[in-house]
């Protein structure tokens, strides 16, 4: 039976695409950003000599320092006749060359129900009864020794998106047998624009026990001189609406395949696959953002305590068809593994394995990526709450 | 078995792509930097949607709602790689079945899933439903949404899957027609009178119910992982009595609808 869902965005959310725009796609205005559609300000300029040349010009010797809107003003160009679209930069000071875009379908974003999904798994995997749980690092351990291995033969032997194949195909399944199989999550009406901002994002990182901002020549106290990622993001309390079916092959399994209703502990008695789902999630959600106010605490970011804290208060007054997820860009290691319950010695096999990240097994992952409003520190991004309703009645 | 024609249900309408759709070419040969998972084309190059995805999906959605799918009913149509499962579907000698009725049965021998193997061919009967391939509507991807696509009809979805352990992205790639996108869909009920019994408006009936299962289901790939929603839309039902092919008299509209939910019949 299909159901309407509603996500409502508590912290900026941003789902990025594959292509981010570039300089001299956008131009800034104020406190907007304006996003340009280039292939049709070249059209439209055909006409006006030199232009041409004088943006391949631009672009070939200095790309960083070229600015669309001097271009713009010198050539008199309408701009409103190659706009894609606007958006507010929320509390943005220093702009980048490049900002994050978000997903979109024939240039209107969206959430992905593959997006929700992915988190929705990763969320239930982290709810895990911990022998299953274990499969995971026993995963990595295995991978570990064949890396060392293919390392003595000088061959590369693990590819690091691989290592938790065994343990998925053991707990969740082939995906032709997968209880997954049965959990389908429709994409999100479209989202209009004035419900987005284009947000700041800085890279903390925690070196000698303190608190640093990062940026590409080293990691500094003042925040100003980190790193700024900017990311077209959905602003907060924005609501969203998408279709959602939960069989009951999906918690009760079928002849193909198990189910996952065996599969987690302290589970209040089975009433309905939707209040399963949110209560596995939930249980994940609630351990995952204790141990990051724990993190946090420890490093007097007084701020998101304050914020984690305010999402617990939410987490403790949901409705039974209601959960707290963190889903989309910027949310890190812990949001989309298993590694909050690795022992720490895992991390040092972890090292090993994924050789071209970097990875600290003392304190690992050692960064977190925080939004920032007028050079403050403000929130963490990707959380949402999502609320099944009732069967589904009218069109999004 | 005396099988007479009686007339045509006729329904015209339009298929409506809530989400992006990706109904895929099925094979899966690699273009040379084309890409990996291409939808289906027609010789001018637009995405349409086969008429066999429509029947092959409105089929399996109505051998659930019917309760056919039981293993002694089942015929194995496909044998995956491994053996060890296969593609059913639901072909029986039941004369009643709505399900076999409406989509047809095939001639010559099936192995049952149970292992059993049987002949329908007695219980042939000319095939009463018959699903014209629907055609892409071309002003329904608007000027605007082409700016914005990868392609001159249809954009490139990545997706990626993430390992629980390293966090280390695996990205996929597929091709679909973006939301909005509407096609000209045509289904034919042919209304017989079997034995001396008509079918009436079962099975005409039935198609309606098959389009609602699958507005609350999916059409064509990744449907669990957000794409394929679909609605119809602008619905117009025709009866063309056998007597309107050797004459002048036009198809009735017995029924029309803005859309499915607010089709009374
Ligand atoms: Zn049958």
């Amino acid at each position: 039976m299909s159901k309407t869902y509603e996500v409502e965005v508590l912290t900026p959310l941003v789902i990025g695409s594959q292509d981010k725009l570039q300089s001299f796609e956008f131009i800034k205005e104020g406190d907007f950003l304006r996003v340009i559609n280039f292939d049709k300000l070249f059209e439209m300029s055909i006409s006006k000599e030199g232009l041409i040349d004088t943006i391949t010009h631009a672009l070939e010797t200095n790309p960083r320092g070229f600015r669309l809107d001097d271009v713009v003003k010198k050539y008199a160009i309408d701009v409103d006749k190659c706009t894609r679209y606007k958006i507010k930069l929320d509390g943005v000071r220093s702009l980048p060359n490049e900002v994050v875009s978000f997903v979109k379908s024939a240039g209107r974003a969206y959430i992905p129900g593959a997006s929700l999904k992915g988190a929705v798994r990763s969320f239930l995997t982290k709810a895990l009864k911990s022998t299953l749980l274990k499969q995971y690092e026993n995963a990595l351990s295995s991978a570990y020794e064949k890396k060392i291995k293919a390392i003595d033969q000088r061959r590369n032997g693990v590819s690091p998106q691989e290592v938790d194949d065994a343990a998925e195909v053991n707990i969740f399944f082939q995906s032709y047998f997968s209880p997954f199989k049965f959990l389908q999550i429709s994409d999100t009406e479209f989202v209009l624009y004035e419900n987005m901002s284009g947000y700041e994002i800085k890279v903390l990182n925690i070196c000698d026990n303190k608190v640093k901002w990062y940026n590409r020549r080293g990691n500094f106290d003042d925040p100003q001189c980190g790193l700024s990622i900017v990311a077209e993001g959905i602003n907060p309390l924005t609501k969203l609406k998408g279709i959602i079916k939960v069989g009951d092959g999906f918690v009760l399994g079928n002849e193909a395949t198990g189910g996952l209703k065996d599969k987690f502990v302290n589970i209040a008695s089975y009433k309905n696959c939707i209040e399963f789902l949110a209560e596995v999630i939930n249980s994940a959600t609630e351990k995952y953002i204790s141990s990051e106010i724990e993190f946090y605490s420890k490093y007097k970011l007084t701020q998101i305590v304050a914020e984690y804290r305010k999402l617990i208060g939410i987490l403790k007054g949901l409705a039974p068809n209601q959960f707290l997820i963190q889903l989309g860009f910027s949310t890190g290691y812990y949001s989309k593994t298993v590694g909050m319950f690795f022992e720490k010695e895992s991390f040092a096999k972890l090292k090993v394995v994924d050789n071209n990240s970097k990875i600290y097994p003392e304190l690992f992952p050692k960064t977190r990526r925080v939004v920032f409003k007028s050079g403050n520190i403000s929130t963490i991004p990707g959380w949402v709450k999502v609320t099944i309703g009732e069967e589904m009645l009218k069109d999004f | 078995m005396d099988v007479i024609l009686k007339g045509k249900y006729i329904v015209k309408c339009k298929i409506k792509a809530v989400t992006g759709l990706h109904i895929g070419e099925g094979n899966n040969s690699l273009e040379i930097g084309g890409i990996d998972n291409a939808v289906v084309k027609d010789a001018e190059g637009k995405p349409y949607i086969p008429g066999s995805s429509l029947k092959g999906k409105m089929r399996s959605l109505m051998e659930f709602a019917e309760g056919k799918v039981k293993d002694e009913l089942l015929v194995v149509t496909k044998g995956e790689r491994d053996g060890t499962s296969g593609i059913h579907i639901h072909i029986c000698g039941d004369e009643d079945c709505v399900v076999c009725g409406l989509f047809g049965r095939n001639h010559g021998k099936h192995k049952l899933k149970n292992g059993e193997e049987r002949d329908f061919t007695d219980a042939v009967l000319p095939t009463r439903l018959i699903v014209r391939d629907a055609k892409l509507i071309k002003k329904s991807i608007t000027d605007k949404m082409k700016e914005n696509l990868d392609l001159e009809w249809t954009e490139v979805k990545f997706e990626n899957n993430i390992d629980r352990i390293t966090s280390k992205a695996n990205p996929r790639q597929s091709e679909r027609v973006p939301a909005g996108a509407e096609f000209e869909a045509e289904f034919v009920v042919n209304r017989l009178k079997v034995d001396g019994e008509d079918d009436g408006d079962l099975y005409i009936k039935k198609l309606i119910q098959a389009m609602r299962l699958l507005e609350d289901d999916y059409l064509g790939g990744q449907g669990t992982r957000g794409n394929g929603k679909v609605q119809f839309v602008d619905i117009k039902i025709f009866y063309k009595d056998r007597d309107a092919y050797f004459t002048q008299k036009q198809p009735q509209v017995i029924a029309e609808a803005a859309a499915l939910k607010n089709l009374q019949f």
